[in-house]
């Protein structure tokens, strides 16, 4: 008990040391961004005190005395100064207790994303079909008019032979209308595929 | 003399040019006509093959037995055969027609309509193929005009067999039959239903209506082909109707059984941004099951989006006395040059073109 209570002087003269030191370096430097998150570790909740007694004292009686005057930058950085050298101090002097102060790490910052409800696959392949007939040829061009005359010409050809002019005549009117009952009528058409 | 011999000369050189002509005439028409059947058989079931556990070349004729080792199992766990695929031509007016067995009996003509939602069956061919009616449950049917002026019975069979007689389907028991069928037509065949829980592939160019195990060789969303892709198949809740989102969030129903292109409700394309113009009328217009009457006009050509494949300049119709609820059509003009694959059990469709 009488070594406990040399350890307590010690501690806040090496803590109040250390807090002027850390307030002196930081008046002087920007504060970081995250200063603010930073200083949310000091605070009781996001400390394990194994030692309540001690940390009451830290927190209540020593700091807020010495730290009314400073702004809120100074304030962190005495108080980080502070519990250094407290821990210092104890750790050296006396190595008997166990008390220690574990600071937790805490993100610095905290991104919240939208959870996919669902994963689509987007497919970036597109593959064309074009219906329009590619490259026909003379004869898919004009089947139809081919055909016909074809038909006349044969019928008058034959006629002719048959019976001369009159013949041709008859020939041509007989052929043209078979070819073009053939053509339009009876043909079946639409047989590409 | 000299003169009669010249003249039976120049006779027979104009007829021989002329019988010529003819012969090239003759040529010319066949070589057109007949493009799509240049190939033989084994070139389609080579074609085929990358969807088949067999890969063996099975000829038409005996098809059915060429797949005997490639089983699958059936939704009451018992190992069934995977059918055989088979053949179907596209009739003018009528559709993919294929070749049709019911409880044994046949050859029927049945179309192959994935816009049906159940396979439908004429009274006369009900009556030949001795289908058992279903009590006096009627149900009524409704087309792309909302009419519902048709009454059908319900009715079941016990065999479905495509192609060959004995080449059944897994797909059995209920059935619709109706008297509104065009008269040559047996039956409307829906392969979503009477494949289930197969898939099928319905390749327009081969001509060829096949069937594939989606446990052994699923589709993959992953693996869409490089000119095509695989979209989701959507359904309206009540039946296996395939449908797939356009792009803008409208849905399309694939239906193999209308002879239309894109077809659109003045809605629609107005939605879509398709712009009328004035269009040709096509052929009197479209009856509908239901004895509606629809009328179509093939307009400008629209571009539209299917999941990552882009259909550029797609034949587009526009509908009139369509009902206000008809979905927008994917008729067999969009569909032709594709090769299509519908997955039921991961609800995928792939498109190919050939």
């Amino acid at each position: 008990m009488r070594l406990h209570n040399k350890i307590l002087p010690v501690a806040l003269v090496a803590a109040l040391l250390g807090g002027s030191v850390g307030a002196l370096v930081m008046r002087h430097n920007n504060a970081p961004s995250d200063t603010q998150i930073a200083s949310s570790n000091l605070l009781p909740n996001s400390t394990q005190a194994n030692g309540t007694t001690d940390a009451a004292l830290r927190d209540n009686t020593v700091m807020t005395a010495d730290t009314q005057n400073l702004s809120p930058t100074e304030q962190n950085a005495y108080r980080t100064g502070f519990n250094d050298g407290f821990d210092t101090a104890r750790g050296g002097v006396n190595n008997v207790t166990r008390e220690r102060f574990v600071t937790r790490a805490v993100p610095t910052r905290v991104t919240y994303r939208a959870a996919p409800a669902r994963t689509v696959r987007r497919n970036s392949r597109t593959a064309y079909y074009d219906y329009t007939p590619q490259r026909r040829s003379f004869w898919d061009k004009h089947r139809d008019k081919l055909t016909l005359a074809m038909g006349t010409g044969g019928g008058a050809l034959l006629g002719g032979l048959i019976g001369g002019k009159k013949g041709a005549a008859i020939g041509a009117l007989a052929g043209g209308g078979g070819s073009a009952l053939y053509t339009y009528k009876i043909r079946k058409r639409n047989r590409r595929y | 003399m000299e003169r009669g011999s010249k003249r039976n000369a120049r006779r027979g050189a104009t007829a021989s040019a002329f019988l010529i002509a003819l012969a090239i005439l003759a040529w010319a028409d066949s070589r057109m006509a007949g493009t799509a059947h240049a190939f033989s058989w084994r070139d389609e079931a080579a074609r085929a093959a990358p969807l088949r556990t067999n890969k063996k070349l099975p000829s038409p004729a005996s098809s059915a037995h060429a797949f005997a080792t490639t089983q699958f199992e059936s939704s009451r766990g018992t190992a069934r055969t995977l059918p055989a695929y088979a053949r179907f031509r596209e009739v003018s007016g009528r559709g993919l027609v294929v070749k049709t067995w019911i409880n044994g009996e046949g050859p029927f003509d049945f179309a192959i309509d994935t816009g049906a939602g159940s396979t439908i069956l004429s009274t006369r061919a009900a009556r030949a193929a001795r289908v058992a009616l279903a009590g006096s449950r009627t149900v009524g049917l409704s087309g792309l005009s909302g009419a519902r002026g048709a009454v059908a019975r319900e009715a079941s069979v016990s065999s479905v067999a495509l192609g060959t007689p004995d080449n059944y389907l897994p797909g059995r028991g209920s059935i619709i039959v109706a008297d509104t069928l065009p008269p040559d037509l047996d039956g409307v065949l829906d392969p979503s239903e009477l494949f289930n829980p197969l898939g099928y592939v319905i390749d327009f160019r081969a001509g060829t209506l096949r069937a594939f195990d989606p446990r052994v060789e699923p589709l993959r969303g992953s693996a869409a082909p490089a000119d095509g892709d695989i979209v989701s198949w959507l359904t309206d809740g009540t039946t296996r109707r395939p449908f797939v989102m356009l792009e803008g969030g409208r849905r399309a129903l694939i239906d193999t059984g209308s002879g239309l292109g894109l077809g659109l409700t003045p809605e629609a394309a107005e939605a879509l941004g398709v712009l009328g113009g004035e269009g040709r009328e096509r052929g009197g217009g479209v009856r509908d099951l239901a004895r509606g009457r629809v009328e179509a006009r093939r307009i400008e050509p629209a571009t539209v989006r299917v999941g990552a494949l882009v259909l550029r300049r797609i034949p587009t119709d526009l509908l009139a006395g369509a009902s206000a609820s008809a979905p927008v059509i994917l008729g067999r003009d969009a569909l032709r040059p594709f090769e299509l694959t519908f997955d039921p059990l991961n609800h995928l469709i792939r498109f190919v073109p050939r």
